[in-house]
């Protein structure tokens, strides 16, 4: 598994992740979670299958409008075609593996967990998934606890450092970049 | 139900929430998460039941506890005697169904897990056992990245609250105390 982190200030969208994952217990180096796509960003945690056929199909993604729910239709789409973890099936419900976050360019953030449920994260709330997200929880409580005025880029570097301290399969190094928000 | 410990190697803080939950509904606010005998003090979360037999044999403890070894095997030969305890297969340690924080008042803290199997804790890190462990371990990496020189108190204080602000089921207020036996 990996950490995923994301939070808007009023210029940027800062995203966070480790840069490598776990093959059985040996890291591996060189790991991107983040699938850009229009007005988009999808982070990835969990099952990293699904993350390739994402990527395969993204001119699929790239059709959807600035509404969350076309991004979640597409995936559906492109799962359900692939016969992906049941998704040619008639169960309502599916666990697919994935725990993502998706980011609009507007700095909307929603978490969406391996169901495709999807909840807009209220501006100013840290966002992180993946095995390492409830270290880089609470590490941005006690970030905001003793520093209020700390920038948001920080709170995402200290949420990505203390899962990757704290958390055997979140190896690697803190990789952050930003999206520019556009209001 | 978080417990939270941190040791300078002299003074031991102890933590919890004060309020358990059943199911995910806070009842029995004032919970009392730990449990004190002889120069010892056990934290317990998990099953409520094996908690409270262990209170019942308090007097057995403060006899029989002197050593880290000592505390151990006594806890282990009460939940035994009275089958408080599974095992997954033969070759399996068994499993008591409780994790737990024990300290002495010389300023020792370690972690027990559900077999019993003992971990000393370092002096200067911040330990949690229960619900909500990861946020406490992870807001005392930033603790320790960004205010190295908060007291123990106040630092425990902030990691047991992380855990509460981040889990319903450490509900209640954050307590604190110096262990004083």
């Amino acid at each position: 598994m990996t950490i995923i982190v994301a939070l808007a200030d009023k210029k940027y969208t800062w995203l966070g992740h480790n840069d490598a994952a776990t093959l059985g217990n040996t890291p591996m180096t060189n790991l991107n979670p983040w699938v850009r796509f229009g007005s988009w960003a999808l982070g990835l945690s969990g099952n990293s299958a699904l993350q390739q056929t994402l990527e395969s199909h993204v001119s699929e993604l790239e059709a959807c409008d600035n509404n969350p729910s076309s991004v979640i239709k597409a995936m559906k789409s492109i799962f359900r075609a692939r016969r992906i973890s049941g998704f040619d099936t008639a169960k309502t419900k599916h666990k697919l593996g994935i725990w993502c976050i998706l980011i609009n360019d507007n700095g909307s953030i929603w978490d969406i967990d391996q169901d495709l449920s999807f909840t807009k994260i209220p501006a100013g709330v840290l966002c992180a998934a993946g095995s390492g997200g409830r270290y880089a929880k609470g590490a941005d409580h006690a970030t905001i606890h003793i520093s209020c005025l700390i920038s948001a880029k920080t709170r995402v570097s200290l949420a990505v450092n203390s899962a990757i301290v704290n958390d055997v399969t979140c190896p690697g190094s803190a990789v952050i970049t930003q999206l520019i928000v556009k209001r | 139900m978080i417990i939270t410990a941190i040791t300078d190697g002299h003074e031991v803080w102890l933590g919890h929430n004060n309020t358990v939950v059943l199911d995910h509904s806070p009842i029995s606010e004032d919970q009392n998460p730990w449990i004190y005998f002889g120069n010892w003090v056990l934290g317990v979360t998990g099953e409520t039941y094996v908690r409270q037999f262990l209170d019942t044999n308090v007097d057995k403890l403060e006899k029989e506890a002197g050593s880290v070894s000592e505390v151990i095997r006594c806890l282990a030969e009460i939940l035994i005697e009275e089958n408080l305890y599974s095992e997954d297969d033969d070759n399996a340690a068994p499993s008591f169904n409780i994790y737990c924080i024990l300290a002495n008042n010389d300023g020792r803290v370690f972690d027990l897990d559900s077999s019993f199997s003992v971990t000393k804790i370092p002096n200067g890190k911040a330990w949690a056992r229960g619900d909500g462990i990861d946020y406490v371990l992870g807001a005392d990496h930033v603790i320790r990245e960004i205010k190295p020189k908060l007291s123990n108190e106040e630092r425990l204080k902030i990691v047991t609250e992380a855990a509460m602000a981040n889990d319903i089921d450490c509900p209640g207020k954050a307590i604190m105390a110096k262990l004083v036996v």
